[in-house]
């Protein structure tokens, strides 16, 4: 189900006027169980996928429990161990394009395994580690199956799970200025992915032929546009999203954790990486990165830096496996990762030669941050090209440019090349405009934005102006349903 | 209780290269110059060395979060190095 569907908003709706009427825990988690079973349900998934889904569940019940009866790192080595080996078995054993026999379960049938994986490893450790309060088996289940994170995360805590799950105090249904606020999330996130990334999608699929041959050949414009919108694309379809899902959690007395944090006016790739995909990035800096750091660092006193460096380069390829099996995710995480290293290296080079005070001096000029926020964004850019495409594409595109430019005169090529300087110039130049907005440069210089909440006829007008714009397009699509709402969310 | 503080503070100046560095509670990391992921795991690795005492991963995390701050860890190790005698 399209969480920017009318049947998901209006499902959403029913289950925030229950919950709102609804008396202590046990009510509402029974709610929240058959929403979830509902959810599930709207994927139409086969029995078998149903089956593994379960079967992964119980397993990984079975091996916490042993583990909080008896806390043994090699338990955690096992249970970790198993439960890769059961997510890499189900992403590289997809079906054959070349058969007819559909796999027993194949992972494009399955429904957020990846992010299950994630948060059973986080469970286990922590269990382990004693830093889990109450653990139940019917309380794991929903933290695993809550739809308003099943599909594409954000990962969020088991222990904030459990204290709105067992209904403290301070679970209560929202506010109305809290429940407008909420909704305008919902319908904003409902806009971004519905809307925003559909055309972007639509721009880079036919821009060449809306400009036309008179603003420069498609062979060029082509891997332009897909150069500087796909990352934009992404960006408002995930982003867009995770608005809906944390509105929908807030609406059921859940926080979720935040995802994105403006990322386009991070001034490196070190900043970037703590503001995309925040709650996955921060389970890979925890569990992978410092969980790997200090074991390293315990046993090896020599070449410690850089040790940290080859980790830190590790966890950004893991993070392109993780989303799938193939070489264009491959690549994509080490450019990422050889992006974050020298990102890394460089700062601290700067900071030797410069001393703390010089270095602080020199990432003040704004000149310097300018350039930054723009090179990190055609960094993020270059590394999406290979997120974007298998590597056999994009060579292709790579061949049709050299194809266009070896045909072409020079006098043609000199002719075209203004209007294609166009695309990046006003693109470096609507980032840099951005990075210098003061709700940007806020977060860059004092971490989280804290604005305070909007009272409720601020709130009730907002929502209001985004459910009119969502009606106006879902009305509109009602009588075209040729163009599909994009999806990205979905591929993980 | 001074002492934790002082040592503390010690370790601060060492991991992060500055001898002037006066620690302050309401300090988060992003009011000290370099400290991200790869230098918070190398300041949690010499406080434990220096204390003898672990900090489970959550524990790790929580110290470098949004909200918390040099104030968090030092309560934290406190908990711990209280736990330990």
């Amino acid at each position: 189900m399209s969480p920017c569907s009318l049947g998901f908003l209006a499902s959403v709706l029913l289950l925030a006027a229950v919950f709102a009427v609804l008396r202590g825990p046990r009510g509402r988690q029974i709610l929240l169980g058959l929403a979830n079973a509902g959810f599930i349900a709207s994927f139409h998934p086969r029995a078998s996928t149903l089956l593994a889904t379960a079967g992964f569940l119980l397993a990984s019940w079975g091996v916490l429990s042993l583990s909080a009866r008896r806390p043994s790192g090699k338990l955690v080595l096992g249970g970790v161990t198993g439960a890769l080996a059961f997510l890499i078995a189900l992403k590289a054993g997809g079906a054959n394009p070349d058969s007819n026999v559909q796999p027993w379960v194949s992972w494009s049938d399955t429904v957020g395994l990846s992010y299950m994986v994630f948060k059973f490893i986080h469970v286990l450790v922590d269990v382990n580690e004693k830093q889990v309060r109450r653990l139940s088996l019917g309380t794991y289940l929903n933290y695993q199956l809550a739809f308003f994170t099943l599909t594409a995360g954000p990962i969020n805590r088991y222990n904030d799970f459990e204290a709105a799950w067992s209904g403290g105090p301070d679970v209560r249904p929202p506010g109305p200025a809290e429940s407008f606020a909420l909704w305008s999330r919902i319908f904003s996130g409902a806009i971004k992915m519905a809307i925003v990334a559909s055309a972007l999608g639509a721009a880079i699929a036919h821009g060449d032929k809306w400009a036309g041959p008179s603003v420069a050949p498609a062979a060029y414009l082509r891997p332009l546009l897909q150069f500087y919108l796909f990352p934009l694309q992404i960006y408002f379809d995930f982003s867009g999203y995770t608005d809906i899902m944390i509105g929908c959690a807030g609406l059921l007395g859940f926080k979720i954790p935040e995802n994105f944090d403006r990322p386009f006016g991070a001034r490196n790739l070190v900043e970037f990486w703590n503001r995309w995909h925040m709650s996955l990035t921060h389970w890979l800096r925890v569990y992978v990165f410092m969980a790997a750091y200090r074991f390293v660092a315990e046993r090896h006193r020599t070449h410690l830096r850089a040790a940290g460096y080859v980790l830190l380069g590790t966890t950004l390829v893991l993070f392109g496996l993780w989303h799938g099996f193939t070489d264009g995710y491959f690549v994509f995480g080490v450019v990422s990762g050889l992006g974050v290293v020298a990102t890394q290296m460089w700062g601290d080079m700067l900071s030797a030669r410069l001393g703390r005070a010089g270095h602080r001096r020199y990432l003040a000029r704004p000149g310097i941050r300018g350039l930054a926020v723009v090179a990190t964004f055609h960094f993020f850019c270059f590394s999406e090209l290979f997120f974007a495409r298998e590597l056999p594409n994009l060579a292709g595109d790579l061949r049709a440019v050299l194809d266009e430019f070896s045909q072409s005169s020079t006098a043609g090529v000199l002719a075209a090349l203004p209007r294609l300087a166009l695309l990046p110039a006003a693109a470096s130049l609507l980032v840099l405009a951005y990075s210098r907005s003061p709700r940007v440069r806020a977060v860059a210089t004092a971490g989280a934005p804290s604005a305070p909440a909007p009272g409720p006829f601020r709130s009730f007008a907002s929502m209001t102006l985004r459910a009119g714009v969502l009606a106006l397009f879902l009305i509109e699509q009602a009588f075209d349903r040729t163009r599909p709402v994009v999806g990205f969310y979905r591929t993980f | 209780m001074t002492d934790t503080r002082a040592r503390l503070q010690g370790i601060f100046r060492q991991v992060f290269d500055d001898p002037a560095l006066e620690l302050r509670d309401e300090w988060t990391a992003d009011d000290v110059d370099g400290w991200d992921s790869l230098r918070h795991t190398e300041l949690i690795i010499a406080i434990e060395k220096a204390f003898g005492i672990r900090f489970a991963i959550a524990e790790m995390a929580r110290t470098r979060e949004p909200g918390s701050n040099v104030g968090t860890l030092l309560e934290l190790l406190r908990t711990k190095v209280d736990a330990r005698r």
